[in-house]
């Protein structure tokens, strides 16, 4: 595991979030593309992430929807 | 009485962020029907301090902040007083990394797999501590800065939180998927 690896390990929680600053995203994906461990990791992380917030992400019911238009009309 | 126009965008701002509240709702709660008893109340008193909202600035912030605000005044009411540790305990930092061997192999099957009774299931094994600031950063794409400030803890803690939650989702996903009760 070289330098820019650890980078990648110490960075990719903020990377994921959008908090990395552009230079230091950039060095990231510099990275992961020549790095296949990194691009492995990197990828299985933010795939695991994504699917696990996507089935998090569910609307509101359709009868607090309702109620709260009908709230709306009265106020 | 005709509404005027600042009045009207301000029930679509909140109109847009029912999803978004009633998810968050549901992570203080963890009950439905509360959660939804909790919006309305929320969204009613959003409406009659409508003319302290400034267009251009952040509506759902201001809109999570009154909810927490209705949620402790009405926990305190029906408790002791206890105020939910997310907003009173600090935690250790540290970054919580591990190893990409954790994940069940193959990984493309493991996450078709996943459902979301396994994801509900390892959220309520978090801390009240971490699971707001998952929820509040990567369900609802508020960022660390806007985390901090809704919750009144240093942004570093919601970094470190977020960090150390969305390991631990991902540790328990996939220890349960190979021990085979996740699947």
């Amino acid at each position: 595991m070289g330098p820019e690896c650890l980078f990648v390990l110490d960075n990719y929680n903020d990377y994921v979030s959008g908090e990395l600053d552009r230079d230091s995203s950039a060095r990231v994906e510099r990275h992961i593309s020549v790095c296949p461990n990194c691009e492995t990791f990197l990828g299985r992380y933010m795939a695991l992430h994504g699917k696990t917030v996507q089935l998090l992400r569910i609307p509101a019911p359709t009868s607090l929807k309702d109620s709260i238009a009908r709230m709306m009309e009265k106020a | 009485m005709e509404k005027t126009e600042k009045r009207l965008h301000f029930e679509n701002e909140i109109l847009s962020s029912l999803d978004s509240m009633y998810r968050y709702a549901l992570h203080l709660t963890r009950n439905p029907e509360d959660a939804s008893d909790l919006v309305q109340e929320t969204c009613a008193r959003a409406l009659k301090a409508a003319n302290r909202f400034r267009t251009g600035t952040n509506a759902r912030a201001w809109l999570f902040a009154i909810m927490k605000n209705v949620f402790l005044n009405q926990r305190r009411a029906k408790s002791t007083g206890e105020i939910p540790s997310d907003w009173t305990e600090d935690v250790e930092t540290g970054d919580q990394r591990f190893s990409g061997s954790i994940w069940p192999q193959p990984f493309e099957i493991f996450l078709k797999d996943l459902m979301r009774e396994d994801i509900e299931r390892a959220m309520n094994e978090l801390s009240d501590d971490f699971r707001s600031v998952f929820v509040l950063c990567d369900v609802e794409g508020f960022s660390y800065a806007e985390t901090a400030e809704l919750l009144q803890i240093p942004v570093g803690t919601v970094r470190s939180r977020l960090h150390r939650a969305r390991a631990s989702l991902q540790s328990m996903l996939s220890q349960w998927y190979s021990e085979g009760l996740g699947g």
